[in-house]
């Protein structure tokens, strides 16, 4: 695809979730959006959607599943692993190196739209919070 | 050496500009009017505000519904990251729209199946006629082969994301010495191979 002729990403784009995530009813794989078949350019025909983290754990556009015993190497993680950790929960605490987490401007507010304080888990924190009783969030973010 | 000094009456920056200002610093300026010039460009892209996209059949589980306001369905489908497609919010719109994932993919199939079929006739011809086949098989293939199977390859796996057909793999192991000249028209009458 047109973006992969730049080496920007190790291709393919590679994901990776616990069992437990994986399972869990918020877990999607999507095949439409608003009960519409899935468009290209949000990862037909088969995509993921993992509502409690941020956007990259998403995969778009599935072509192979494995299911293994150690944790994946994931695409962003090799990339940056001090910028990006394999849990990726949204989290408002933990910063990214770069910028803060605390706030977001939610789509669709424009430009001008005013930033609003960030949830953790991204406001699903009673549905899955449980799934990281034993998890250390910074340390595993 | 430049020292900077501060001076007795030298104010911070944080005691000019409140912090909620500041975060909100977008919103201050467009309250301002500086940029009222703006709904001028908000119909970009308002050919998409019917999907094309075909009406599946589901069932709404509202035990995971929300009572947010909904994004609009242009917002979510031209401004989202797509590496894939470039490294802008709006390449994936932009690009996603010359590839059809279901055909793409259908005749990235039609194509490797063709190869595949080919490849086997060639392996599983009867045995006096195999190393013939193999030979010629990829003399042929080999004479456009570099350029025109780099080509088949990387259309193949440029949709479906899937590693080199194990067949693929074989092809390549019986590039070997490849002498088969003469015997070419007689041993070659297969439709697959005049193609």
């Amino acid at each position: 695809m047109l973006g992969q002729r730049r080496r920007n990403l190790d291709w393919p784009y590679i994901e990776g979730l616990t069992i437990e995530e994986a399972t869990h009813p918020l877990s999607l794989l999507a095949v439409g959006l608003y009960g519409r078949e899935l468009p290209n350019q949000n990862g037909a025909p088969l995509r993921l959607v993992v509502p409690w983290k941020y956007g990259f754990k998403s995969i778009k556009s599935i072509v192979k599943i494995h299911f293994q015993e150690k944790q994946p190497p994931t695409t962003w993680n090799l990339a940056a692993a001090n910028e990006y950790g394999f849990y990726a929960n949204v989290n408002p605490e933990v910063n990214h190196p770069r910028w803060s987490q605390a706030r977001e401007r939610r789509l669709g507010s424009g430009f001008f739209g005013a930033k609003q304080p960030t949830l953790l888990f991204n406001g699903y924190a009673n549905a899955v919070e449980h799934l990281y009783s034993d998890l250390d969030l910074k340390k595993y973010f | 050496m430049i020292l900077k000094m501060r001076k007795e009456n030298q104010i911070k920056s944080f005691e000019i500009t409140s912090e909620q200002s500041y975060i909100n610093r977008r919103s201050l300026i467009k309250s301002l009017g500086i940029l009222s010039a703006t709904p001028f460009f908000s119909n970009t892209f308002a050919e998409n505000d019917t999907p094309n996209q075909k009406p599946l059949d589901f069932i709404k589980n509202n035990q995971y519904s929300t009572t947010e306001p909904v994004n609009s369905f242009e917002d979510i489908t031209t401004y989202n990251n797509y590496y894939e497609f470039g490294l802008d919010k709006t390449d994936p719109i932009d690009s996603a729209q010359n590839l059809s994932p279901f055909l793409g993919q259908s005749q990235s199939l039609e194509r490797r199946r063709i190869l595949e079929t080919l490849i086997t006739k060639i392996l599983f011809q009867p045995t006096n006629l195999k190393k013939e086949f193999i030979d010629c098989g990829v003399l042929k293939l080999g004479q456009w082969s570099f350029l025109g199977l780099a080509y088949l390859w990387w259309i193949s796996s440029r949709n479906s994301n899937q590693p080199l057909m194990p067949s693929m793999l074989l092809l390549k192991q019986s590039t070997g010495p490849m002498r088969c000249l003469d015997k070419e028209e007689e041993t070659l009458t297969g439709p697959i191979l005049k193609g």
